[in-house]
């Protein structure tokens, strides 16, 4: 790295100090790359809605769920937000008002009206023993919501009379948020000098029919994280790896299973996009975005790749792409298209009108699903004991069709497709594979 | 009470007691009468994912409505026009002037109505009928291709742009008021300016405007007071936010 490159930095790093410092002041701040995406690309379609929630050992008292909600807000000013338009960028303005609990709907993450008054970038949702939050993914990453999840969960248990000695890292409503939380991190380790990623083609997708906008189908395989740890480790993976390799032959047994003819139209890579959380490699505080992902693959063009190929290769191609130098190039290219004079002057309506274009080109178009894993999530004792499970949902998409969290909780491993199709052919061939494997998968659905 | 538990056969996977099918393959699940579940809470509520469609028609029904109404009542004067030419001339003659606009105003009209979210459609619906009514009314003036190409297409392009620019510009931005009549004002303004480009430029032959001097110099200063009372009179504006770069 060279000294002009410290330079950048710097000067993205004060001119994120200044931002920061203007939110606290003057009550708002500008968003982030990612976000400035999601912002434009949100739809019925294309909610941009993830979800995280718990379920409790008892059921919720709305009520109480309410007070723990408008104590634990105020640690969180950076959610307690409004977006907005300016002339050349939208903004996040702090909304006067306070969120409120809402009911469950049968499906989840549905559309949010981001750009309306008053309107906050998450929603609570409770439902008998189960607290959801869904997040508009413009205002936060996989690890804010968990966070705020924690926190809201620690703050209502608390209220119901259950006392903790060590919050460990769970954010309490009597603490001051950290300056660094407001963090526009992908700026702050922008490296203006590095080459953007090569480009890459599109991708296979699903070629069955979408449902209904709002419609999102859940399939959750539950499953216990020793015999899952255990096949990983018996293979020489990692669990996310064998996890990948799993959702890659699913999607090319079914990419195999149509007449030869439909097969050569629909014969292009198989990528998966995989978040990965960026604060392992660029030490962050922020609670605002900031992840990336990398994209295992395999090319079916070069004909039927076996279960063990296909390991292989997500192996090796883990080992070689995550890494903060390749992550280090796609905050580049990210970073410096915003940063660009051109784009900067060009008035907000016109870059919306450019930005669901880009998107295509450079979004989802190019991968055939996604896979997130959050790892192993946990509270403090006496909480722990007092929940059932905690999992995670990916956004909808209708591009990939299919999307798949992951995380464990305790003992178990949750796995929680999301659909946007009708056909259960990739959960089917996903959970017969791990069954086939020995892994006990029991399923729940929507 | 132990858990009862129901798998499918075909997956192995173990699925929720209380399904009679298997939410991966769809293979009905076995239950011996002692397991047959009683009750359950359901994981999510009952409720239509998609709005049911309210009674009456609905807003594309409304819309193709009036797209029907307005092609009959765009046809009748048509027809009307075209018989009495056809009676009094025994040919069709002066009646192509009223036939063609009568045609173009069809198209105009029936882009917004038919394709009213398809912005690349509805822009060619509004653009390329003006056009070919161009090049219709040249044709039957004398047979020949005049004005069209040096004057009726780029004065047609200008309007093109500018309108576009104007409309997209007042449907996106917020806090209507007096700045939308500025906006107009300034497009209008601009047209004028390109029109008077277009025609000097063609009869004399040298580029350069006269007229449209006048007309521009008065919508900036009109166009500008409007801006300034509009925004002026906007309270709690928070200039710095909404024009960061």
């Amino acid at each position: 790295m060279n000294s002009s490159d410290f330079q950048t930095i710097k000067t993205v790093d004060e001119s994120n100090q200044n931002h920061k410092q203007k939110a606290q002041k003057e009550d708002w701040f500008r968003l982030d790359n990612a976000a400035t995406v999601f912002s434009f690309v949100t739809s019925a379609r294309i909610p941009c809605m993830f979800r995280l929630y718990a379920n409790l050992k008892t059921p919720i008292n709305v009520s109480i769920l309410q007070q723990a909600l408008e104590n634990i807000i105020t640690r969180f000013p950076y959610y307690k937000v409004n977006l907005r338009n300016g002339l050349f960028w939208s903004y996040w303005e702090t909304n006067s008002g306070m969120p409120i609990v809402i009911e469950e709907t049968k499906y989840p993450c549905k559309k949010m009206p981001i750009r309306k008054k008053g309107i906050f970038p998450f929603r609570v949702r409770a439902y008998y023993n189960r607290v959801s939050v869904e997040f508009h993914h413009s205002i936060t990453d996989g690890t804010g919501a968990l966070i705020f999840l924690k926190s809201l969960v620690g703050e209502y248990l608390n209220l119901t009379g259950i006392s903790v000695s060590d919050w460990q890292d769970i954010f309490r409503s009597d603490q001051e948020p950290h300056n660094e939380e407001y963090d526009d991190a992908f700026k702050k380790n922008y490296q203006k000098y590095l080459p953007g990623p090569p480009r890459v083609s599109k991708a296979f997708h699903l070629p069955y029919k979408l449902e209904p906008k709002g419609v999102y189908h859940l399939t959750i395989g539950i499953m216990l994280i020793k015999q899952m740890l255990n096949k990983a480790k018996e293979l020489n993976v990692t669990l996310t790896e064998y996890l990948i390799a799993v959702y890659l032959e699913a999607l090319q047994n079914i990419l195999f299973s149509f007449p030869i003819k439909k097969q050569k139209r629909l014969l292009k890579p198989i990528r998966l996009m995989v978040p990965v959380n960026l604060r392992r490699f660029f030490p962050s505080k922020t609670m605002r975005n900031f992840s990336l992902y990398v994209t295992p693959n395999i090319d079916p063009r070069l004909g039927h790749f076996s279960f063990d190929e296909i390991l292989e290769q997500v192996y090796h191609y883990m080992r070689v792409e995550v890494s903060d130098r390749y992550i280090s190039q796609q905050i580049a290219r990210n970073v410096r298209g915003e940063l660009h004079p051109l784009i900067r002057v060009t008035p907000l309506f016109i870059k919306r009108l450019f930005g669901k274009i880009i998107y295509n080109g450079q979004g989802e178009f190019l991968y055939s699903g996604v896979i997130t894993n959050l790892g192993k999530v946990s509270l403090t004792e006496p909480l722990n004991s007092e929940i059932e499970d905690i999992q995670f949902l990916s956004a909808p998409s209708p591009v990939t069709k299919t999307g798949c969290a992951v995380n464990s909780f305790g003992e178990k491993l949750f796995i929680n497709f999301g659909r946007t199709i009708k056909e259960t052919h990739v959960e089917k061939l996903f959970f017969r594979r791990l069954v086939k494997d020995g892994i006990k998968v029991r399923i729940e659905t929507n | 009470m132990t858990e009862i538990k129901a798998f499918c056969s075909r997956c192995g996977v173990e699925v929720e007691p209380h399904k009679s099918k298997c939410p991966l393959c769809g293979t009905s699940i076995q239950h011996t009468d002692e397991e047959e579940p009683t009750s359950y809470i359901k994981k999510y509520p009952d409720e239509p994912a998609v709005k049911t469609e309210k009674e009456g028609r609905t807003a594309k029904q409304k819309r193709r409505l009036i797209w029907e109404v307005t092609s009959v009542s765009l046809l009748i004067p048509l027809l009307i026009t075209l018989f009495i030419d056809l009676i009094v001339n025994k040919t069709v003659t002066w009646s192509l002037y009223p036939i063609s606009s009568l045609i173009l105003a069809w198209f105009v009209i029936s882009a917004p109505l038919l394709f009213p979210n398809k912005l690349p459609i509805l822009y060619i619906g509004e653009t390329l009928p003006p056009a070919i009514f161009l090049l219709v009314i040249d044709k039957i003036e004398d047979g020949q291709i005049d004005w069209l190409l040096p004057v009726g297409l780029p004065i047609e392009a200008v309007v093109a742009v500018i309108a576009a620019i104007v409309i997209i510009g007042s449907i996106k931005i917020k806090n209507k008021g007096m700045n939308i009549a500025a906006f107009i004002l300034f497009g209008a303004g601009l047209i004028c300016l390109g029109i008077d480009f277009i025609v000097t430029s063609h009869i004399n032959g040298t580029f350069g405007v006269s007229w449209s001097l006048y007309v521009i110099a008065s919508t900036i200063v009109i166009g500008g007071f409007l801006l300034y009372i509009h925004y002026r009179l906007m309270k709690n504006i928070k200039l710095q936010r909404k024009l960061q770069i």
